[in-house]
Parts: structure tokens; C-alpha cells; sequence
């Protein structure tokens, strides 16, 4: 540690407030900013324009459509991830590992590459259609399943999957099986050891599960927008369309506010259930509980899980790859040559190579600011380390109770709604930062900010605090504590983070479409832009874009699995 | 009445229990004793029906269960680490194989009773699990198996998760409430102690196999190997020389065994119990000077680490433990021992 820093050392309590000033900024201010606009633009209540919408039959449609898909997509996801959970909490089989990395690829690529790889597969030029119509001879697209509600299922399906297999199986894996076995020497079938032991152990966990997966279902935007067309609407689709299509912002404002409420509401009873999880169960190590493949119902049951997660998760991926090497069923490189190629020489064109660009760049800005933030937060939030005891007199540390969920906040906030709120509260002074090019890492920090935290906190408050205790009895000053004791220890949590992080920033597209600006488009942006344009072109540069962000997602992602040590991180 | 047949179980190359065989009479109580990874565990969740054998049959009460599955072969099972269903307070736990059987509700409440008299938590009732501590949580334990009467209890190290005092005092109660009860036990342990003290049989076993299965005083005056010797707590384990005349020669005399097992001449493997040795500092018939490496006070009696020259030149100097009252001696010194041939075991 330098001189200088050893200096700043006495004061560094006032890190703390960094957080709480950025989400004061970019969170709360541009949120009451929405408040303000939606229902006293003028500084009086104005109510009259936003009830006449919200009793209209067109807005109950659409609050009915986002709540029912929403139910039916979480009931689909939990259904189909549970028996997954269990394979992957109790067996022991080959590329376990490898499979659960490549798994959790769907969750983290952006909604846009996913919605293009569901069209690249099922749509009207999509891979099966295609091959139907090659060789099988039908005249027309036999699958018709493009801007229907079953490709928007299908996508939450593929999108949420492995979050809910990856929550239920990380806590069923940690089951003690002799709890199933007692039942079963007590007289209990194994059918009836599950339902009677196994189900209400799980219950947390599976609920918990299902709230987070409902509420990202509840705010789905990009696979809505895309794959549903003009015909669907969730809540956060509307408000994007009432903001930029029609240029109604009151009503944009109004079902912000809305959506803000719902999902807070989902996100008390996720929190609730987080504390259930938290229950001493006398967990046992993973490794303790995983049995080999052995029997026809072993066999079965593995391999039935790995064939539809292959038909779910690795088909679309595949068919996106491989439909962005195709035309005409011929191999071609062309999508991916005309992604540097100004066709039209237009002046506003910006050469889709610059996405990449702008992409790493902004992701790198947010990985920095979010790891900074995040590591300054984790230390806020952690009530149970020696720090807490050092500083228990200090004022701030009496608000740190609901630090936690707070830090949360934008996991539940759609992201359409921020970034709505960036543009009409970060446009005027005092804080006029609509042209600066620092908005959108900030942006993406604060959605990155609650992932960071969630990899980082586990580790931190896993640090035997006689460690320190023994570190400064051997001599080492506070400094050299946290150099020589903490850091160490932490060092591959944080990495996890920062890879987070930066994949989270490569792929988020709900805020960026709002608040970047047209000559700085972010990969997500730029396939959007060429999904919108006309022309198998245009649809298979998308493609081809997808696929790069997908690869950079998958290497970023595989890197993480690289660095976790065992179970480091809560998703 | 339990009647195991060459029971074999392997995990892939790791052969966990090799041609088992054991009868157990109707309200005996069998210890399986060995170290861990002996295969005692594995033997055990076998008879449980949790696991299946590759080879061999479970013969009860003339019937072959080995292809019942756990949950209808009625017995009991009291697990390592107890597996007490945290989200069931205490009564629910215990009512749970009543409730599984189908029993009615107030036939349940009252052999629930019952089994909380018989392990002396009456009153518990509507404890949640997690406020129970480690001593009660066993006795919750034993308490849900013996509720649906088993005829036949397994217990997996039922005493292992508790602290030296606690495991002593309930291994009197166990084995009181298990003989009151008169169920038939299996119970599987590594504490020799604690075997020697409950089982009506004990079976070392080692290696996948049963060295030996014997009534505790007769296992322990009698073991069969050495590996038995050793863990039932036996350290002089030494070798000797049977000679032409029939006496045995060892590093610490030579000796005429009247035993009845007449030996053929040969090298052979001997135990000295640790009470077998007279110390002296003046010359004794018999005896071999020895060095005294170490003595520690036990309270009861001294132990006392000695060390004599090997009988073959090129081994290392053999060291041995023995007991005594008294030792008036130290470290260091140099001492006449003879060995008592009373206290010599030929395996």
C-alpha cells in the first residue's frame, strides 16, 4: 500500500457513502423522476389521463397477458428444471461439470441473441422449416410458430431453465439423503419419502426459484418484443412502446411506476423465502451425496434430463451458429464479411464492427466501476465479520440491516424502466449526463452491481475472523490485514464478479436501447437495428452478431466456472 | 433368526463387503466393529435393504428378504448423525412410521407417548428438532425407529457424534432400553469400548471381510488375528520361533505353552497382554533386561513404554506397553521383565 493510501486509510469509512450516492443517483432519483412525470408533471396530481388508460380494456389485456404468460412460463420452467435439479444434486456422471457451465450459457446471453436463435431455429426461415421444406417437400413453412405465444414460452422456458435447476439442485445437493433413507426405513415408499421429506425441504428453495423466474418472466422485454411481434405486449414491452413509439410518457411513467410495485412485491417474498433457505438443515457436503449411474431408472432418468436439455438449451444455440453460416443451404462466411461493410455509404452508418468495439469497451467500464462498488457494498452488508464488530459504534452501520435487499432493487427493476428514467431525470442539470458516454456503463453497472455482491458476499462472510484476529497478533496493521488475509481470500469471488460483471454489460440491451446514443450502438443495439431492417442480409448479419456475442458470453462464462471454487456465489 | 449368506457388495473396483456370513439369534444384539472403511456401514445398509448385494441372501425369520425393498422389510434404522426431519418437531418425527403405516391418530399419539416415557423425554413433545441438544436428538433417534416395533433395529454408529462422557452414560442406557424392548440390533461401530459393552456378539471386521465373530469376553480373551488384537485395544503384538522341543522363543524369553493347539515348528505371530509382566532390578528366572523408554500416569495404573533388543539382530529394537500398580522406576532406566506365559496369546 502506498504512503498516500495509508494516509486516506483513517477516513475510509466515507467509502461507504460511494454506493449509497451511486444508487441514490442512478437509481433513486431517476425512478422518483418517473414518479414525478407520471403523476405530477406539472407539480400537481394529475391523475385524469392515466386512469382513463388504466381502465381501459387495451391496458387490462395487457396487464392480464403479462401476468398469465408469466404463470404459465414459470410453471413450464420449474416443472421441467425440477427433475434436471435432481439428476445434477444426486448423480455422479461424466462432463457433470462441463454440462452445468454450458447450461448456465442461456442465462447470461442477452434476450436479443436468444429470441434470434429461437427464430433461427422455428421461424419461417428458420432451420427445421428449412429442412422441412428441402426434404421433406412441403410447399410452405410446416412450423408456424413464430409470433405465437409458444415461442415466447419456449424462450423464458430456455431463458430461466437453468437458473431454477441451478438454485433447487445447489440446495438439494447439500440434502442430507439419509433423511430419505430414515423415511424409507420407517415404512415409506420412495414415492412417498419424496413427497413426505424431500418436497417440504425443498419447498424455499423451489419457491424461491419460481419467484425470481416469475418476475423475470413478469418484465420480459427482448423476447417479447422480438418473438411475440406486434401481437403481445407485457407491461415492460408497453412501456416502451407508449415511450418511444408514441411518445406518451405520462402512461410510460404511470406503468413504470406500476411494474416497480409489482416486482417489489415479488421481490419481498423472494427475500423471505432467501431467509428460509438460511435454516440450519444440518447440510452435508455435495460430494457426499451424489451416487454413480447404476440402474435401468438411473439411466433413465439422466439421460431423459440430458436429451430435453439438449433440445431445449443446445438446439437454438446450434441452429443460430449454424444459420449464420448458411444461405441458400450453401456454407458462406458473407454475414460475418458485411458486418465491417458500409453498404449503402450512408454517413449515419455506423460499421456494425464498431458494436464490438463499443461493447468491450463499455463492459470494461462497468466491470471496473461494479467490482469497485460491489466490493465497497459487500463490506457494508456483512454483519458478521470482525469489521462489524470494529465499527459497530459507527452511525452508518445501523442502516446496513437493509443495505442487502436494498442493493438488490435492480434485479427487480425492469431495466426498459431505467433506462426510461435516465432519459427523462439525467437530461437536465444539475445532472445532465444524456450526452456523456459514461451513462450507459453506469447503467449497466447498477443492474451488474447486485450480481458482484452476490458472488463476493458468501466469501467474505466464509473468512474465519481469527484469521485477522491472528494475522494482527503476528503484527500486521489493519492495511496489511486486509492485503495479506481478506484480498487473498476473496480474490477468486471477486474475479467471479467482475466476469459476471462484464458479460452482464456485453449483453444487457433493455436500458442500452434508451440511453445509447445512435452513433455508439452496443452489439444487443446493432442486432435489434438488423432485425428491424428488411432483407436476408439483415437477418443473417444479426445472426452472425448474435453468434459473436454469444461466443464472447460463452468465453466469459466458462471462465467463471474456471474460477468458482466449489459453490462460490448465490446463482 | 438374521441369517446372512455370502454377502458381496462392490463399488466399482472397491470391494466393500466380500462373503459375509453371520446368524444372529432372535434378541441378540451384534456389534460390527471395525475401522472406517471396512465395509461394516455398507454390511449394514445391506441387511437395511438400502443398498444390494451382488451376490448372497438376508435370510429372517426363514424368509428371504433380499429382494424386498427397505421401505416393507419392517425394520428399524437409527442413523449416523440421527437424520431427524428438521421440518417435523419431535412428536411428528417419532409418529412418522406409525403415520406411514396407516395407524390411527390416537393409537399414534399414545405409542408416542409411550416412546417418549421409554427414552425419558415425556413432556417434548412440541420441541422443534434444532432445539434439542446432540444427547436428546439420539434419543429421538432411537425413539422413531423403536416406535413401529421393528423386530430387527440397525444402528450406524448411533454414539458417534457425541462427546466421551455422554457416549458412556448412553451406552448403558442403550443397551438397557434395547434389552427392555428385546428387539434384535445390529449396530455398527469403531469404538471397541463401546462394542464390547453392548453387543451380546462382536464381529471385527476388516477389509470387506468378518475376521472374527465371537461373545465380547470371549473375542477379547481369544482374538483370532493380530488386526483383531490390535483394534479391540491390544498393542504386544510380537513375533516367535516355535522350536524343535515345542517351546516358542521370543525377543522377551522362551516359553512351553500349554496351550491346547500344539504348535509346528516355525516362525508365528504372539500377543502379551498388557498385565502379563513382572518388572524387576534384580536378576529374575526368566527374565530379559529391558530399557524403559517412557511412563505415563493414568490415574488407575502406569503405562510403562519399554524397549528390548529384537531376537533376529538385523530388526529394530522392539518396543512394548505394558500396565502396572506400581513403578517405582524411571525413564531410563534398566530393568529384569518376565513375562507371565499365562498372559502370552498364539494366534
Amino acid at each position: 500500500m502506498t504512503p498516500f493510501l495509508r494516509k486516506l486509510y483513517p477516513y475510509r469509512h466515507w467509502a461507504f457513502l460511494l454506493p449509497l450516492l451511486f444508487f441514490g443517483l442512478f437509481y433513486f432519483y431517476p425512478l422518483g423522476a418517473i414518479l414525478q412525470l407520471g403523476l405530477a408533471p406539472d407539480g400537481r396530481l394529475q391523475l385524469s389521463h392515466i386512469l382513463d388508460f388504466l381502465s381501459d380494456g387495451y391496458f387490462l389485456s395487457i396487464l392480464w397477458f403479462t401476468f398469465w404468460q408469466a404463470v404459465v412460463s414459470t410453471l413450464l420452467t420449474v416443472g421441467l428444471a425440477l427433475p434436471g435439479a435432481y439428476i445434477f444434486a444426486r448423480y455422479q456422471f461424466w462432463g457433470k461439470a462441463t454440462m452445468k457451465a454450458i447450461m448456465t450459457l442461456p442465462f447470461v446471453l442477452p434476450t436479443v441473441v436468444v429470441a434470434n436463435a429461437f427464430t433461427a431455429l422455428l421461424g419461417p426461415r428458420g432451420l427445421l422449416n428449412e429442412a422441412a421444406q428441402t426434404w421433406l417437400g412441403f410447399s410452405s413453412a410446416p412450423i408456424t410458430l413464430e409470433r405465437t405465444i409458444w415461442m415466447i414460452l419456449l424462450a423464458h422456458v430456455f431463458y430461466n431453465y437453468s437458473v431454477a435447476l441451478r438454485m433447487i439442485s445447489g440446495y438439494w445437493q447439500n440434502l442430507n439423503p439419509d433423511l430419505v433413507e430414515a423415511a424409507q426405513m420407517l415404512g415409506a415408499s420412495p414415492w412417498r419419502a419424496f413427497w413426505k421429506v424431500n418436497w417440504p425441504l425443498l419447498r424455499p428453495a423451489i419457491f424461491a426459484a419460481t419467484v425470481l423466474v416469475f418476475t423475470f418472466s413478469f418484465t420480459s422485454f427482448g423476447v417479447v418484443l422480438i418473438l411475440g411481434g406486434p401481437g403481445f405486449s407485457t407491461l415492460e414491452v408497453e412501456i416502451y412502446r407508449q415511450a418511444v413509439n408514441l411518445f406518451d410518457l405520462p402512461i410510460a411513467a404511470a406503468l413504470s411506476l406500476l411494474q416497480i410495485l409489482f416486482t417489489f412485491v415479488l421481490m419481498w417474498f423472494y427475500t423471505r423465502s432467501q431467509a428460509g433457505l438460511t435454516r440450519p438443515l444440518r447440510l452435508k457436503s455435495a460430494r457426499a451425496t451424489v451416487r454413480p449411474i447404476k440402474t435401468l431408472f438411473d439411466r433413465i432418468m439422466v439421460g431423459g434430463n440430458l436429451g430435453l436439455m439438449f433440445i431445449l438449451l443446445a438446439s437454438p444455440l446450434l441452429a443460430l451458429v449454424s444459420r449464420s453460416f448458411l444461405t441458400d443451404n450453401r456454407l458462406t462466411f458473407q454475414f460475418y464479411r458485411q458486418l465491417t461493410v458500409n453498404e449503402r455509404g450512408s454517413i449515419f452508418f455506423v460499421p456494425p464492427g464498431w458494436a464490438v468495439f463499443n461493447s468491450v469497451a463499455i463492459a470494461l467500464v462497468t466491470m471496473v466501476i461494479a467490482v469497485g462498488l460491489g466490493l465497497i457494498s459487500v463490506y457494508l452488508i456483512a454483519t458478521d465479520t470482525a469489521a462489524r464488530t470494529q465499527h459497530q459504534n459507527h452511525r452508518l452501520w445501523r442502516i446496513r440491516g437493509w443495505l442487502d435487499p436494498l442493493f438488490m432493487l435492480p434485479i427487480a427493476t425492469s431495466a426498459v424502466t431505467l433506462g426510461f428514467g435516465y432519459i427523462i431525470a439525467l437530461n437536465k442539470p444539475p445532472l445532465n449526463l444524456r450526452q456523456s458516454l459514461i451513462l450507459v456503463p453506469i447503467a449497466h453497472a447498477l443492474v451488474a452491481i447486485p450480481f458482484v455482491i452476490r458472488a463476493v458476499l458468501p466469501a467474505l462472510r466464509r473468512i474465519d475472523p481469527k484469521l485477522r484476529e491472528a494475522a494482527t497478533l503476528l503484527g500486521a496493521d489493519a492495511p496489511q490485514v486486509w492485503r495479506q488475509i481478506d484480498w487473498p481470500l476473496m480474490r477468486r469471488a471477486v474475479l467471479v464478479g467482475a466476469v459476471f460483471a462484464f458479460t452482464i454489460s456485453m449483453g444487457e440491451f433493455g436500458a442500452t436501447v434508451f440511453i445509447a446514443r445512435p452513433n455508439m450502438p452496443t452489439m444487443p443495439v446493432a442486432i435489434f437495428r438488423f432485425l428491424g431492417q428488411p432483407g436476408e442480409l439483415n437477418y443473417g448479419q444479426a445472426l452472425a452478431m448474435s453468434s459473436l456475442l454469444m461466443l464472447v458470453c460463452a468465453i466469459g462464462f466458462i471462465a467463471i466456472e474456471r474460477f468458482r471454487l466449489g459453490d462460490e456465489g448465490e446463482f | 433368526m438374521l441369517k446372512l449368506n455370502g454377502l458381496k457388495k462392490t463399488f466399482g473396483a472397491n470391494t466393500a463387503v466380500a462373503h459375509a456370513s453371520v446368524h444372529l439369534n432372535q434378541g441378540e444384539i451384534l456389534c460390527l466393529l471395525g475401522p472406517s472403511g471396512c465395509g461394516k456401514t455398507t454390511l449394514l445398509r445391506l441387511i437395511a435393504g438400502l443398498e444390494h448385494p451382488d451376490s448372497g441372501t438376508i435370510i429372517y425369520d426363514d424368509q428371504d428378504v433380499t429382494p424386498i425393498p427397505p421401505h416393507k422389510r419392517g425394520f428399524g434404522m437409527m442413523f449416523q448423525d440421527y437424520a431427524l426431519f428438521p421440518h417435523k418437531d419431535l412428536f411428528d418425527n417419532i409418529a412418522f412410521g406409525l403415520e406411514m403405516r396407516g395407524d390411527p391418530l390416537a393409537s399414534i399419539k399414545q405409542r408416542v407417548q409411550e416412546m417418549l416415557t421409554l427414552v425419558e423425554l415425556e413432556g417434548f413433545g412440541s420441541r422443534e428438532i434444532d432445539h434439542l441438544s446432540g444427547g436428546e436428538q439420539q434419543r429421538v433417534a432411537l425413539a422413531r425407529a423403536l416406535a413401529p416395533g421393528p423386530e430387527l433395529l440397525l444402528l450406524d454408529e448411533p454414539l458417534g457424534a457425541l462427546d466421551r462422557a455422554l457416549r458412556e452414560r448412553l451406552m448403558i442406557d442403550l443397551r438397557t432400553i434395547l434389552k427392555r424392548v428385546g428387539v434384535t440390533a445390529v449396530y455398527v461401530t469403531h469404538d471397541q469400548t463401546e462394542a464390547l459393552a453392548i453387543g451380546d456378539q462382536v464381529a471385527v471386521m476388516n477389509n470387506g471381510r468378518i475376521e472374527q465373530i465371537a461373545p465380547p469376553q470371549e473375542i477379547f480373551a481369544y482374538p483370532k488375528s493380530p488386526f483383531v488384537a490390535r483394534f479391540l485395544g491390544f498393542h504386544n503384538i510380537i513375533d516367535g520361533i516355535v522350536l524343535d522341543t515345542g517351546q516358542i522363543k521370543t525377543a522377551v524369553g522362551t516359553f512351553s505353552l500349554n496351550q491346547s493347539q500344539a504348535q509346528t515348528a516355525g516362525p508365528l505371530t504372539l500377543l502379551i497382554k498388557p498385565t502379563g509382566t513382572r518388572f524387576s532390578k534384580t536378576a529374575l528366572d526368566q527374565a530379559v533386561l529391558v530399557n524403559i523408554l517412557h511412563i505415563g500416569f493414568y490415574g488407575r495404573y502406569f503405562q510403562i513404554t519399554i524397549e528390548v533388543p529384537p531376537l533376529d539382530h538385523n530388526d529394530h529394537a522392539i518396543s512394548l506397553i505394558f500396565e502396572t500398580v506400581t513403578a517405582n522406576y524411571q525413564q531410563g532406566d534398566q530393568l529384569y521383565m518376565s513375562v507371565n506365559p499365562d498372559q502370552l496369546h498364539v494366534f
